[in-house]
């Protein structure tokens, strides 16, 4: 393969990559600080695409499209936490049940099974005549859409990092502990699939505007890429703490789209992505397996020693 | 001054496979402010039950739970968590993995408050207070505060949550056998921190333990419970007169008189 194919598979990637990068992020959110599945996403994705193409349509602004459709897609989370608290349902089940409604929805919204938005104006248009370029690029595309993704990442991050980002992580991982310190499961969970969805629908919003089109069916695959991309990034990326984990996000988002853009590049037909997607959770299951066995051992092998050495020291010399 | 702690006429019943196990049968008990009371009792005796129905994870059947005065009946475990502070006895429960130790004291610091989203979780006055607060009760765990807890060993973990727990001062502290899994010398310091710290805080202390001797030595008074009830109420002064031996007779007697009701089917 010549460097230049590896250069534009980059840049494909990065296209691509960076508007998806959100609705990973919010994959992650459930699937990996509260540890549960959230299957709204996949309509709350389309629900963003569908509120930004008919907002776009209709001759709104580009830039309102995004909070508008950041909050449609918050509001279906909300949606799934009413069906699954008063009903007493699993989050997986009662987002079943709301990804379901959500297909009609966004149908309805719609009117059409697709909508192109191509010919109108869009973030990267105001973005391009903001600056003085006449010529849309590639370029231009990945600049609007890795400023909006860092802002965003950025914000996330550092929420992670407060003292209600601290509840949320806790409450994800000892419900118990996260209980006996105030925390209210119910509200972290409904705050987690807010925020999940909020990102999805935002993310979609972002795809639309990239890709100039919405399709009632774009957001199917999205819980399957999104944990795709996690799994591939613990695969680069591995260790505790929250940045961390948005970064293996970052990286695990930006290789799988990277893996795509190589696969098309090379060949390889659009209908067969879905088995290369499959391909890749499973390396990379298979991997983090292997990686996680052969750091347990180092850890608890070590650890033993030191934590012996340490008890016969102090803790004889404290007790008698 | 009013009780920190009142249950009245407290019933729980738990139904398991069509069977119902009553767990406390009618149980008073009050306690004032800064009291600290053991409470011991053979397996399946209420313990742990009177311990939840008071945090407020297990529901009550019938009854009325207070709290400095408050009926707290209808409050769920964290919303009770403003007055209450616990630790479990599954060390894995207390803290939580995937934070670091820090990064727990500062959840814990904020039992029952309000948690900011535009706040940092850690600060550097919380981190120089916990880290003073760790150096004279923690044993070296002062150094490792941005290890995450899982690595830290068992008693480490029942030693950093007990710290943790009566940090920044709880109306009550509610400890369920929180030394028994560990191993005898750990239990041992753990027990003595314990102490120190309930002591020195003068906080309302409810401490079931396994272990007799422990009964005998620790606490201002002694409960003994058998069969969901308040089998023996020890006061101070008895606990003195008895000792330990006059105490572990006591003991036997009401398991004897346990066992003797079970026989006669009452
Ligand atoms: N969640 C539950 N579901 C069903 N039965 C329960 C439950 N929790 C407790 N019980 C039953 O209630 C009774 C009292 O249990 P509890 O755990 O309070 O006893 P304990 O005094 O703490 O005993 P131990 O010394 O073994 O810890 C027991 O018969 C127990 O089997
Ligand atoms: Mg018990």
């Amino acid at each position: 393969m010549e460097p230049q194919v590896f250069v534009y598979a980059v840049l494909d990637a990065l296209e691509t990559g960076l508007p998806y990068m959100l609705a990973f992020l919010g994959v992650w959110l459930v699937f990996r600080i509260y540890q549960d599945f959230d299957l709204t996403v996949g309509g709350s994705f389309t629900l963003g695409a569908s509120i930004c193409a008919v907002w776009i349509v209709r001759g709104g602004d580009p830039w309102l499209a995004l909070p508008l459709a950041a909050i449609g897609g918050a509001l279906a989370g909300v949606l799934t936490y009413v069906v699954m608290y008063y009903l007493n349902l699993s989050l997986i089940l009662s987002s079943i049940v709301v990804n379901t409604a959500l297909f009609t929805i966004n149908l309805r919204l719609l009117g059409v099974p697709d909508v192109s938005i191509i010919g109108k104006r869009t973030i990267v248009d105001s973005f391009n005549s903001a600056l003085g370029i006449t010529q849309s690029s590639q370029i231009s595309t990945i600049l609007v859409m890795g400023l909006i993704a860092g802002v965003v990442i950025g914000l996330l991050s550092l929420f992670l990092l407060t003292e209600a980002g601290l509840a949320l992580r806790a409450c994800g991982t000892n419900k118990m502990m996260a209980r006996a310190a105030g925390v209210s499961p119910p509200l972290m969970l409904l705050l987690v699939i807010m925020m999940a969805n909020g990102l999805t629908g935002l993310s979609g919003a972002l795809v639309v505007q990239e890709q100039g089109f919405v399709d009632v069916m774009m957001g199917a695959s999205i819980l399957i890429f999104g944990v795709t991309g996690v799994l591939l990034g613990e695969v680069i990326l591995w260790g505790t703490g929250p940045i961390r984990g948005v970064l293996t996000v970052v990286l695990g988002t930006l290789a799988y789209r990277l893996l795509l853009a190589l696969a098309f590049r090379v060949g390889v037909e659009p209908q067969d992505f879905n088995a290369l997607t499959a391909s890749v959770v499973v390396f990379s299951l298979l991997l983090n397996l292997g990686v996680t066995r052969v750091v347990q051992t180092r850890a608890t092998s070590s650890a033993k020693a030191i934590s012996i050495a340490a008890t016969d020291a102090s803790e004889r010399r404290e007790v008698t | 001054m009013s009780e920190s702690i009142e249950i009245r006429n407290t019933s729980v019943t738990f139904h398991r496979g069509g069977a119902t196990v009553r767990a406390l049968t009618g149980l008073n008990l009050k306690l004032a402010p800064s009291e600290y009371v053991t409470v011991i009792g053979p397996n399946g005796a209420g313990k742990s039950t009177l311990v939840n129905v008071l945090a407020g994870s297990v529901p009550v059947n019938e009854g009325e739970i207070f709290l400095g005065g408050k009926d707290v009946t209808r409050l769920p475990d964290y919303r009770r968590a403003q007055w209450i502070a616990r630790v479990f006895q599954d060390p894995a429960v207390g803290t939580c993995e995937g934070l670091s130790v820090i990064e727990n004291a500062a959840l814990l610091s904020r039992r029952g408050r309000n948690r900011s989203p535009f706040k940092f979780a850690l600060t550097r006055d919380h981190t120089e207070s916990f880290r003073a607060l760790l150096a004279e009760y923690g044993r070296d765990l002062q150094h490792r505060l941005k290890q995450d807890v899982s690595r830290l060993s068992g008693g480490q973990r029942q030693l950093l949550a007990v710290i943790m727990a009566v940090a920044e001062r709880p109306e009550v502290l509610l400890l369920d056998e929180h030394t028994s899994a560990l191993d005898p010398e750990m239990a041992e310091l753990v027990m003595r921190r314990t102490d120190d710290l309930v002591r020195e805080q003068h906080v309302t202390t409810i401490m079931v333990t396994h272990n007799m001797r422990w009964a005998a030595r620790f606490g201002d008074r002694l409960l003994i419970m058998s069969r969901g009830r308040i089998a023996a109420d020890i006061t101070r002064e008895e606990k003195v007169r008895l000792a330990e031996d006059g105490l572990i007779q006591r003991f036997r007697q009401v398991a004897a008189g346990e066992l003797t009701d079970s026989l006669v089917g009452g």
